[in-house]
Formats: C-alpha cells, sequence, structure tokens
C-alpha cells in the first residue's frame, strides 16, 4: 500500500483532501453538464480534460499550456452552452415538489372524455403541466384545483363559461388546476423566428413556453379528427388519435419518472403502438 | 437501508470512476512540480569501526527534506542513509557524536532542512566474538 501511494506521489493525507476536492469538483460538473439532454456536455467535457492531460504526458508543451491557460475560458463556453437549462430555470424557477400519484390512469380516462367531447364537435386545447410550475405564466380564469373526473369535465364543457379557444390546464399528477386559461405573453414577439410568426397564436405560444417548460400543449380537432400536439419546442401536427394518445401517455409517464424529462420526444413518436384500451 | 447505499454508489458509477481519474491527474499535473517538505525516519549506517568493538546507539534519525514531489519518487529519498565514520575510536566507552549535515549524503535537488537528533550518543563495547575467542 505503502508502495502504491509512494508510486502516485502520495505523501500526505492533505493529498488526498485536495484529489478529493478535484474529483468531486469534476464530478458534479459532469452530472450538471450531463443535464443538458438536448446537448449532451458530458462527452465533451471529459474529451477536452483527456486532451490536456495526453497533452501533458505526452509532453506536447504548446497545447497542454494553450489548453490549461484558457481553461477558465472553456469552461465558461460549456456553461454559456448549457444556457438552454439556465434559462430555462430561470423562467422556471420554482419546481414542484415530488408527490405521490394519486391515480395513473388519470390520462385514459381523461382523453376518452376528450375524445367523447370530440364527437360532440367541442374543440378542447389542453396543457399538461409537468414539474415546472406554470404559475405566472399560464393564467387560469376559473381556478379549480380538483381530480380529474368525468363528472367535473361534462359539467365545465356544458357550462356557458366554456370557452373553447382557451386552454384546459391539467398537470401531470392528474388535477385539473384551471380552465379558460391564457398564456401570459408580455410583448415576446422579438424571441419568435420569422417561420413561427406564420402560424397560429396558440401555436406560438406553446412553442414559447414548451421551449422553456417541459410543458405538453394538445389541441383536437373535432372537423379533421386529430391532433395537434406541442412539447419541447417542437410542433406535431395532424396525429392521428392512437399514436397521440400514446404519446401523451408516454409523456405523462415519462414525467412521473424523471426530474428531466428532455428526451428525444421523436422516440416517442415514432412507436407505433396502439392503446390498450378503445377510446371511443 | 444497505440496498439504498448500494444503490447510491453505483448511481452514476462511470461519471465517478472518470471523475477520480481526472481528479487525480489534474492534481499530479498541478502538484508534482511543487516543492513539498517532509519529515521522515532513515536508519544509522556506522562505517570504519574496528572490528573488535560493538556500539549501542539510536537506529533512526528523523530528517525533514525539501524538494520537488517527483524527485522524492525519483532520487529514491525513502531509501536514504546516514553514514557515520567512526575510524576515530580505538577504545571502549560513550561518545558523543555530533551529527552534520555531511553525514546525510543527498542529491543536490534535494535541500535538508532539518535533523533530529543533532547528536548521538553511543556506546562503544568490546565485541563478544573477541571476547570468546580470548577466552
Amino acid at each position: 500500500m505503502a508502495q502504491l501511494l509512494n508510486f502516485l506521489l502520495i505523501y500526505k493525507w492533505i493529498d488526498f483532501l485536495e484529489i478529493s476536492f478535484l474529483s468531486v469538483t469534476i464530478y458534479y460538473f459532469s452530472l450538471w453538464l450531463k443535464r443538458d439532454v438536448q446537448k449532451n456536455l458530458a462527452p465533451g467535457f471529459f474529451t477536452l480534460c483527456s486532451i490536456i492531460i495526453l497533452s501533458y504526458a505526452l509532453d506536447m508543451n504548446n497545447i497542454s499550456n494553450f489548453l490549461i491557460i484558457f481553461m477558465p475560458s472553456i469552461l465558461m463556453l460549456f456553461i454559456l452552452v448549457h444556457q438552454n437549462i439556465l434559462q430555462k430555470n430561470f423562467i422556471s424557477i420554482k419546481n414542484i415538489a415530488v408527490p405521490k400519484i394519486k391515480n395513473n390512469n388519470w390520462i385514459d380516462l381523461f382523453m376518452r372524455h376528450c375524445l367523447n367531447l370530440m364527437n360532440q364537435n367541442k374543440q378542447i386545447t389542453c396543457a399538461i403541466e409537468g414539474r415546472d410550475n406554470l404559475e405566472g405564466f399560464l393564467i387560469n380564469e376559473i381556478n379549480i384545483n380538483t381530480p380529474v373526473n368525468k363528472e367535473i369535465i361534462d359539467l365545465i364543457v356544458n357550462s356557458s363559461i366554456f370557452k373553447e379557444n382557451k386552454i384546459v390546464h391539467i398537470n401531470y399528477q392528474g388535477d385539473l388546476l384551471g380552465v379558460n386559461a391564457v398564456w401570459n405573453t408580455n410583448n415576446h414577439t422579438f424571441w419568435i423566428s420569422e417561420e413561427v410568426r406564420n402560424i397560429e397564436i396558440w401555436k406560438q405560444d406553446s412553442l414559447l413556453f414548451s421551449s422553456k417548460t417541459d410543458v405538453l400543449v394538445f389541441k383536437l380537432c373535432p372537423k379533421k379528427r386529430n391532433f395537434d400536439i406541442i412539447a419541447q419546442g417542437k410542433i406535431m401536427e395532424n396525429l392521428a388519435i392512437a399514436p397521440a394518445v400514446q404519446l401523451i401517455g408516454d409523456f405523462i409517464k415519462k414525467n412521473i419518472k424523471d426530474l428531466h424529462l428532455r428526451k428525444d420526444i421523436n422516440e416517442i413518436i415514432n412507436k407505433e403502438s396502439s392503446p390498450k384500451q378503445p377510446y371511443i | 437501508m444497505k440496498s439504498s447505499i448500494k444503490s447510491l454508489h453505483l448511481n452514476n458509477l462511470i461519471y465517478k470512476i472518470i471523475a477520480i481519474i481526472f481528479g487525480y491527474s489534474f492534481w499530479l499535473i498541478l502538484a508534482q512540480h511543487q516543492n513539498i517538505s517532509m519529515t521522515i525516519d532513515i536508519p544509522i549506517c556506522f562505517f570504519e569501526l574496528d572490528q573488535n568493538f560493538e556500539i549501542q546507539s539510536p537506529e533512526k534519525i528523523k530528517v525533514t527534506l525539501n524538494a520537488k514531489r517527483s524527485e522524492f519518487y525519483n532520487l529514491n529519498v525513502f531509501n536514504e542513509v546516514a553514514h557515520i565514520n567512526l575510524n576515530h575510536i580505538k577504545k571502549t566507552g560513550e561518545y558523543n557524536i555530533q551529527l552534520l549535515p555531511e553525514h546525510i549524503l543527498l542529491h543536490n535537488k534535494i535541500k535538508l532542512l532539518n535533523y533530529f537528533p543533532s547528536s548521538l550518543n553511543i556506546k562503544v563495547t568490546e565485541s563478544k566474538k573477541n571476547i570468546n575467542t580470548r577466552y
């Protein structure tokens, strides 16, 4: 043991402390980089570290000196590239505390009611809030905050206060938070690219908020009998009922499982599996 | 409880291993050229003592050395010995020998900062082998 420590040039207990400090710093920084699933920066960071160590070991003094001198700037670049996460956290600082899941099947129940409403030629737009709290961003005209059930949906949708062009606000636990909700958009036109400006307003707003939070927004079109879904800053238009329901179900389940749902939603879309139960 | 501790260790295991490797490598890059001071025990070697005598003395002395971290390993500092010439001792008795930096032969890249004790009390007696052969 003493020989091994001697070989590793570790002579004092304080050396262990220093190595632990560096290791823990690198570990947590790489974990933080790993959280940005849109661009996985952790392998890039490890590659940079490897290049520094290799260039030092192979006596490539110019490269190693260059990298060591510019290491703070390179780390800043990693942090800047990771800013998407920072920006998202900045917008939605509060994350909802991990709750007990009250009812795993609420989404099946809710989707069945939505399809029933579609059969009644009623249009419905729904925002499913993930772990990022939308308080302040999605303003409910009527706050409800009750678990989703058939009676309450029928009561609301058939009442005169329900406005089809506004949003039904639900969270991923299956609580109906409010109806007639609207996005709180304060002059964000400068955020929007030219091509997005030509699409419908609800899509523009949903794109903005879904790119910065983990909300999923969908709209049922009774005429076309299909879904428009917006999540993670992406629009999926004219989805057939079965894959759309599957996609929304998977979104909810993923959100329950993962703290940071940023996995490639396209994988979910590409899965063509039929729902377990008939919805109509 | 055990399983939660186990899962704590196994979570992101690859990241942990990579972090330890990089942590050590960066530490080595930064630390190997730093001057460090270390206190080690080195043995004392007496030489040129008359064969008829035996000596009783401390076996080791403490020396404080200063050098680059890498030199401690490269120059094998831990195998250093203090060499003391006893050719002036011609009869039995107790002697006080002053330790000098010259007694510790070090590479010029290594500095001797301190040593303890600064003098050695040694007791010189006649060799037992010698006594047996006389009788």
